[in-house]
This record gives C-alpha cells, structure tokens and sequence, in this order.
C-alpha cells in the first residue's frame, strides 16, 4: 500500500513555501520520504515533519503582503472607491466627520483632565506607600464633617517608635510668611517639617543637602523659582534673608518647583522648630495642629496599621477629658487625597471626584452619540453602494472581504478625525485650562498609554460603528441588491435607527436639563438673600500688632474721607468663619447639654456695616460697659436650637454672658452648609486687640479707586512694613462658588456640543430619506399633494421620535438633578417649566431641521426628480 | 565586479552538481554528498545553497516531466552554468596554489 507523507506537515509546507519553489521541495521530501518508508514508516514520518520545519526558514517562506487575492492593488483600489465615496456624498461625510472630530476633540480634552487630577501625589518615589494621618472626632461637626486632616505633634514620633512596619513619618505644617526685597513684598507658603521629610517626600534637591538644612532651625530650602524671584542671578547659597523683616535665615539649599498637581505645594522648606507654638505643643496630644504624613514599608497593609493605633487611645482620652468628643485616627492614601478627601482644615483646595466622574460621562456620551449618528448615515447610507457590493458580490468578493472593505472606510474615517481631534485638542487646551482654572499639560508623549488607549478607543469606536452597516450590507443576496431591494432587509435597521435616535436625544435632552438646573441653582445661590448686605465693601485681612494698636486711629483717618461710610474690625471674614466652640452652660442647662457654636469677635459698627438686622434687644456698643466682658448676641439659629424665642433670650445667660441681642440669621458658610448656631461677642477697640483679623470698610458706589488708594496710604503710615491686599467682599464670594460655576460652564459647553451632534445625526437621515423619496415625492406632487403635506408626511416620523426622547429623558434627567441638588443645604426645586425650556427648543431645532429639507423638497419641481429613467 | 563568493558547502554542492551534469537535483544532490562525505546532510541545507547559487548566477534550473514518483512532482534540475564553471576553477586555482606552496616537509 502507498501511503502518503503526514497530510499536517505538508499542509504547513504549502501555506508557508514560495509558489516558486513549492513544487521542487515538495517533490524532494516526498521522494525522500519514500525511499525511507519500506524500512520505518515512523522514522520516514518524523523525518518529513523535521524537513518540513528544516525548510520553515526566510529564504523559502512567501511574501505574505502579497497574498494572491488581496495584493496592493486590491488596497489601492479599496483606498480609491472609499474616497470616491467619501467625496461623492460630501455632505454625510462632513457631518460624520465634523461630529467625529468634535466628539473625539471633546473626549480627549476630558480624557486629559481626568488624567490630570488622577496623576497628583504621583511623583512621589514612594507614593503608593505613603499616607496621611487624620482624625474623626465624632460629634464635633464642623463644616459639614467632624474628619479633620490635622494632628497632635507627638503622633509622629510616636508611629515611628511603635509600628516598625512606619518607615518613617513626618510632622509639617504650612504657613505663609512674608519675605521682602527692595520694597518689594513676596508672601511664599512654606512647609515647615521636620528632617523626615525627605524620608517621606520625594523633593529633588538641585543644590544642597535637605534633611541636614532641616535639622538646623536656622537654615531654609528656597524653590527655585522663589530663589530667582529674590535673589535673581545671584549665588542664593549661604545667604541670609529676613522672615517677617525680623527672622533672618540662611539659605542652605533650593529645590526643584514643586508640580502644581499636589495636594498641596510649597515655595520653601525651614524647621519645624521655627513655628512658635511647636515647643508648647510638643509631647501635648491635643495639640492638632499639623499634618502628620508617613510612609510604610513595602508590602505592609495600611488598614492593620490603622486598627493598631488604638494604642494611643489613653493619651487621646487624657488630653480630650471634659471635651463631649473624642479622636480616633484613620489614615488616608496619599494618592487619594486629592480627589477623596473632604475634611476640615487642608492643606490645598482639593478636587472633587464626582465632578471627575461627571465628566467623564458626558465624555463618554458625546462619543457615543457620535458613533451612534455615524451608524446610523452609514447604514442608511449604504443603500446608495448597494450595486457597487452586488457586483463585488458576483465578481467572487467574500463577505469577509467585504466587510473588512466598509469596516476599513469607518476607521480610516475615525483614525482620520482622530488625527484632527489631536490638533483641536492641542489647540484648545489652553482654552479649556483657562475655563477649568486648571494647568493641565497636553501630555500625550510622555504618557505613552493614553495615546495608544485613545487611539485603541477611535479604532474601536471606528469598527463598532462600522460593524453594524457592513453587517448588514454585506449579507444581501446579490440579486436583491441588483434589485435594489434593500427595504426589506432595512426594516430592521429602521427600528434599530430609531432607537439610536431615540437614545441620542434623550442623553442629549438629560444633559441640557441638567444644565439648565445647574444654572439655575447658581444663581440662586448668587442671589439668595445672605442676611447681610455685600455689595461696596473692601476687606483688608491683617495679622499685625501695629495695626491692631491703632485701630481707633485708623478708624478715625479713614472715615475722615467723605467717601468711606463704615469702618468695622472683625476676627472672621463674614464669609466664612472658622472659629467654634462648645457652649455647655445656658440659663436652664447645666453641662447636660451641649451646643456647637461659631464664635466671631467683633467691634460695635459690625451689625451696622453689614446691615445686618436684630430681632430683638440691642446691638453691642462701647456705651455699655459691661458690653466688652459680660455680653453675648446670638443669632436665631442658636436662639431655636436652644430652645427660646429671641424676645425671651434677651437677659438670659449664657456661657457666662447675658444676651442682649439677637441678630437675624445670615449666611457665613458656603451655601452647601446650613445657618449654624453663633454667637457674636464685643472686643473694645482701644484694649482688647485683635492682632489676625479683617478691616472691612463699606464704600460708596462711586469714585472708588481713589477710596482705595486712600485706604492703602492710612495702613501704611500706620504699618509701614506690612504689605496689604484688599479684596472686595462680593467678588469674594463669588470665588467660593468658582469651582461649580466653572463645571457649569463646561458643562453647558459640552451639552451644547452634544445637542448640536444629536441635531447633525438627525439632519443628515433626513436628508438622506428624502433623497430615497425624491421619486415619490415627485409623483404626490404630480397628483395633487400639497407641499404642507408633504412637510408633515416627511417629518412626522422624525418629529415623533424626538417626542419620545423628550419624554424619556424627563425622569430621568429629575432623578438626576434631584441627586445633585441634595447635596445643597439651600436649594432650588426643580420647576415643571424646567423641561419645557429645554423640550421646546430641543423640538424647535429638530423640528427646523427637519422641516427645511422637507419644505425643500416638498416646494421642489416634480419634473427635476422625476426626469430621471 | 568581484566574483561572487562561494561558501564550502556551496562549492561541495556546485561541484555535485557538475559532476552530475544536467541529471542532478536535491535528492540525487543529497545522495552524491552523503555518499562522498560519508555522513547525512540535511536536504533543507542543500536547498538553501542552490537558492542562494541560482541567485549568484552558478547555476541554471529547469523542470523536468511529470512521473508517478514523487506524489507527481516534477523534479527540478540544475545545470551549471559558464560563471559556476569559473568559480570553481577559481576556487581550484586557489587551493592548488597554495597547496603548493607547502614547503617539503615529511611528517614523520
């Protein structure tokens, strides 16, 4: 019997062998192979397997480029009949296009915003190990959260000599101090540390040596930048400058600018040693005074270490007797910080993790509703190339090859609008920083996996939306598509148009709802009745024993200008105060009670300045004498928490004061807090001083730069050596709300944007229906129709389906909102009227798309559509 | 130009092939070496230097008829041709001349 060689390797040999010399080596193994088969038909297989692999080598391997039926050729002319196609349906092209490249210019610029906050902390060597202590101390809720992010100076000592998993932890704290020059007044922040420091951090020394400078409290580290701005091209090394024009320091090292993406930065570094109350404060476990940060070694697990810090549970509960709450700490992951953190007292304003996950939804939608109006003109459009595939069809074209045919058009499309969303991007980013108040570095080189993933995301967007079409195109019979009969297989494809469309709209009218509410709730915020009256008032934050001697004096010269109507001093910025304590004794309560109470020390002219009004009793004044130690007003939330009416509080004590007023509610937190109990207390202005606190002077309405200025001319000849910053008090407040109302401009930004593709996708389906209808079109005029109808017959379809998103998107786009507004303590409700204003609009523009091109074809000569065969 | 080079195994083929004059190719190639070096040699091996001799112009092919042997592959044949021929003596030339210039020495 003659049996042939082993059919695998052969098969082998012929897909890989060049035709050229197949032939020769497949003859020469089988003769072979013969010759030894009597003999050992297993030696003769193995040894045909062997030669087979023997000849798998370069010089016998084909080309595989030039696969036989799909050579250049085949490519070039895909390439041709793809930009033919392109160019002959110019109008679809530009809007896929166009809605392409927004959407993906759109994605890429969020894309690097969320890469953006989700790389702070990173630089760090060893950031993923490093954590910071903070605290619960439950029931003490300030400012929405009873978490703080400060801690007593001896924790850090104390996880270094207990835990040997803490490689070593640090207590700093940050403080800004003024440096001058040449009349010249630069107020740094600086990092006060210990040497540990650059165990924990990473901070790249340019000169210098950092942990030795820390150990002598005399030296500092400068930035460089700070360095340049003191010393300019001079040799900073060894030089002495004055902290606060008295502390003078010797600069023993600079280092490299600290990334602006930290939780918090620094332009210098000096010793702990020089903050004046550490030396109290050391070894007290009730000294929460700074930000305590420690690396663990690698592979220790932070939650263990956490449970384990009970151990300092005694100390805890000695320094916090007679106080109604206790300290437990937690740890916090350094990379987390930044955009999970919400607590009391930290160090840097911190980002917000749903505002990172909210863009990156709408992100995500917009790219969606892209791809959504790119399938849906390409099936539709397809219909047009319907005798171009039933011809490839009968010219032997695979389905495979045809679907990598029209798969391979959407993705050169895609990679094509990817390339110019690249350029947009790059270009608008400094326009988007600018409108996020961010620095957010077009870093797509030096973070070699965000190009490749939104390079792989285009691609993918490219072959999904593409896949659907070719699918469906590419499994006609040919003699349908000769026919032209593709209704019958489109059927489907219509409902699942009609459900992107469906889709598509109702992302789009969510987001424009949530715009609108957006809006709304910030003006409301910006306009909600505060309880004090903050239009024409400066501020002048001091911190100076020179001004607070002199405040009559400056009180008398600056109202000596007839443009200057109040003058008041105050220990807190009415906007936002951070002083509370806990009041346990009131007239009926004896220590059973306890009420958290903010505290603002104020001069007699407050209430009158910021005309904020009394309910009952008095205002404080230096006419009662016993106003300066004996008097107290509260506000009416106090009032009600504690259970009185403000006519009955008057004449009541508390805490050791008697009551004499009770002033009306204002709001001195952010709106996302509600009115907190306070109580106003009266310093004399001649004895009882007040060195940190605010100037505020209310203005008139006109002529204020030469108020100004005059202003600046009294504090300096009082305080020649301090510089000051006035602020007004309005403009102020607005900045507290800065971040929301930046997020809700880019958020109408990209509603907008979403709106405008939705719209896009919608215009080129109509108009690419009434292209297939032109015929019929035609004839109903002929007959008789009029073009009134005609309008209505051509967009009733498209009009229905944008009501049907409308409807959709409304509870949704309620819950949603309702979601986001709880987490105000005063906020808007969502008016029915709300939807109305976005529906009419979103009906309005789908209905004007779609009417003009019907109108346009309705009103068109029949004889031009039906001159044609 | 300068000749093109010819690798000992190359030359082993080349000189093979001449010797079987129009009637040689791979197995017959692959026998004649066997049996003259007396040890197996790899027909991959073999391949690859005819190839690489095609491409340097020493050597011409042609198929031959269609038999029942070989599964019905044709075989193909190898011709040397005027530039092979001259290699080899090129290469002979070389060798004798410095053979010769070993100087008489017995090995004892």
């Amino acid at each position: 019997m003659r049996t042939g060689p082993p059919k695998r390797a052969l098969q082998f040999l012929r897909w890989f062998c060049r035709e050229d010399y197949l032939e020769e080596i497949e003859g020469d193994l089988i003769e072979v192979f013969e010759k030894q088969y009597p003999n050992s038909p297993r030696q003769a297989n193995w040894n045909f397997f062997w030669q087979v692999l023997r000849h798998f080598r370069p010089d016998f391997i084909r080309s595989f480029t030039n696969y036989p039926i799909m050579d250049a050729d085949m490519y070039a002319h895909y390439l041709k009949v793809a930009w033919r196609s392109l160019i002959r349906q110019g109008r679809y092209t530009l809007i896929n296009l166009s809605g392409l490249t927004t959407s993906m210019t759109c994605f890429l610029l969020i894309a690097l915003f969320i890469q953006y906050e989700l790389s702070y902390d990173r630089q760090h060597e060893k950031a993923d190990r490093i954590y910071r202590v903070a605290q619960k101390q439950q029931g003490n809720t300030f400012r929405g959260t009873d978490l703080f992010a400060v801690t007593p100076a001896p924790l850090a000592p104390a996880l270094r000599e207990n835990f040997p998993e803490v490689e070593s932890a640090v207590t700093c704290t940050l403080e800004e101090h003024l440096f001058s020059k040449e009349g010249e007044f630069f107020s740094p922040r600086l990092l006060f540390a210990d040497p540990n420091l650059f165990d924990v951090f990473t901070i790249k020394m340019l000169q210098g040596n950092g942990a030795k400078a820390l150990k002598d409290p005399d030296g500092i580290l400068l930035s460089r930048s700070l360095a340049e701005k003191y010393f300019g091209t001079e040799e900073p090394m060894g030089k002495t400058i004055l902290m606060d024009n008295q502390r003078p320091l010797i600069v023993r090292g600079i280092f490299q600018d600290m990334p602006r993406n930290q939780h918090f930065t620094a332009e210098g570094i000096l010793s702990i040693r020089n903050i004046d109350y550490y030396e109290d404060d050391f070894g007290k476990w009730a000294s929460n005074n700074y930000y305590t940060y420690l690396a663990l070694k690698s592979g220790s697990d932070y939650h263990h270490l956490e449970q384990r810090m009970h151990l300092f549970d005694n100390e805890i509960a000695a320094a916090y007797s007679g106080l109604p709450f206790k300290a437990a700490f937690f740890l916090q992951p350094l990379t987390d910080i930044h955009l999970f953190s919400r607590v009391n007292v930290e160090a840097g304003i911190n980002g917000d993790n749903r505002y990172v996950y909210l863009l990156g939804a709408i992100g995500l939608i917009i790219l969606l509703l892209a791809a959504i109006n790119y399938m849906n003109l390409a099936t539709a459009r397809s219909a047009r190339r319907i005798k171009e595939i039933g011809i490839r069809k009968v010219m032997g074209a695979l389905r495979s090859q045809l679907i990598g045919q029209l798969l391979g058009e959407s993705i050169i499309l895609t990679c094509l609008s990817f390339m110019l969303a690249l350029l947009l991007a790059y270009s608008l980013l400094p326009n988007f920083n600018r409108l996020l108040n961010q620095a957010i570095p077009f870093d797509l080189v030096g973070n070699p996996w965000i190009l490749v993933s939104l390079a792989l995301t285009a691609i993918l967007i490219g072959g999904l939306s593409g896949l659907y079409p070719a699918m469906i195109v590419s499994a006609l019979s040919p003699l349908k598509a000769f026919k032209g009969k593709l209704m019958g297989n489109l059927r489907q494809g219509i409902s699942l148009r009609n459900v992107l469309i469906v889709s598509q709209f109702t992302a789009a009218v969510v987001l424009a709802v949530g715009s609108v509410v957006v809006y709304q709730q910030l003006q409301y915020i910006r306009n909600k009745k505060l309880g004090f009256n903050k239009e024409h008032i400066v501020y002048v934050p001091f911190s100076s024993d020179e001004i607070a001697h002199n405040i009559p004096t400056i009180r008398n010269e600056l109202l000596s200008d007839p443009k200057i109507r109040k003058v008041s001093v105050s220990t807190n910025l009415i906007l936002n105060t951070g002083n509370q304590g806990i009041v346990d004794a009131w007239d009926g309560n004896q220590k059973e009670r306890n009420l958290y109470c903010y505290r603002y020390f104020v001069d007699e002219s407050f209430l009158d300045l910021f005309e904020i009004p009394l309910v009952a009793g008095r205002g404080l004044s230096t006419a009662f004498s016993t106003d300066s130690t004996g008097s107290v007003l509260l506000n009416e939330s106090a009032v009600r928490a504690i259970g009185w009416t403000p006519e009955a509080a008057i004449g009541k004590s508390f805490n050791g004061s008697h009551v004499v007023g009770v002033v009306q509610d204002f709001h001195f937190q952010p709106m996302d807090q509600r009115i907190e109990p306070m109580c106003i207390r009266f310093r004399h202005p001649n004895n009882q001083w007040m060195r940190n606190g605010y100037l505020s002077v209310k203005l008139e309405a006109d002529g204020q730069d030469k108020t100004l200025n005059h202003i600046l001319a009294v504090l300096k000849k009082v305080a020649p050596k301090t510089p000051f910053q006035y602020q007004f008090l309005d403009q102020s407040y607005a900045q507290q709300y800065d971040a929301e109302s930046r997020l809700g401009r880019a958020f109408n930004l990209f509603t907008f944007l979403a709106l405008f593709i939705a719209c896009m996708g919608l215009f080129g389906l109509v108009s690419y229906q009434i292209v297939q209808r032109t015929r019929e079109l035609g004839i109903r005029k002929v007959l008789g129709a009029p073009a009134l109808k005609l309008v209505t017959l051509l967009s009733r379809d498209f009009v229905k389906l944008v009501v049907i998103a409308l409807v959709l998107a409304v509870p949704i786009a309620w819950f949603a909102m309702q979601q986001w507004l709880d987490h105000f303590a005063y906020r808007i409700e969502i008016r029915w009227w709300v939807f109305f204003l976005v529906a009419v609009p979103a009906l309005g523009v789908s209905f004007f798309t779609v009417g003009l091109q019907s109108w346009l074809a309705a009103i068109a000569n029949p004889v031009e559509s039906l001159k044609e065969d | 130009m300068l000749p093109p080079s010819l690798g000992e195994f190359e030359e082993m083929v080349l000189l093979a092939v001449a010797a079987q004059h129009d009637q040689a190719y791979g197995v017959s190639i692959q026998e004649a070496l066997e049996e003259h070096l007396g040890k197996s040699i790899n027909i991959s091996a073999i391949h690859v230097a005819l190839k690489r001799m095609l491409e340097k112009g020493l050597l011409e092919s042609r198929y031959g008829g269609i038999t029942n042997d070989r599964g019905g592959r044709r075989k193909k044949f190898y011709v040397i041709t005027i530039a092979g021929k001259r290699a080899l003596d090129r290469q002979y030339e070389l060798r004798t001349s410095l053979y010769q210039r070993i100087p008489k020495i017995t090995f004892s």
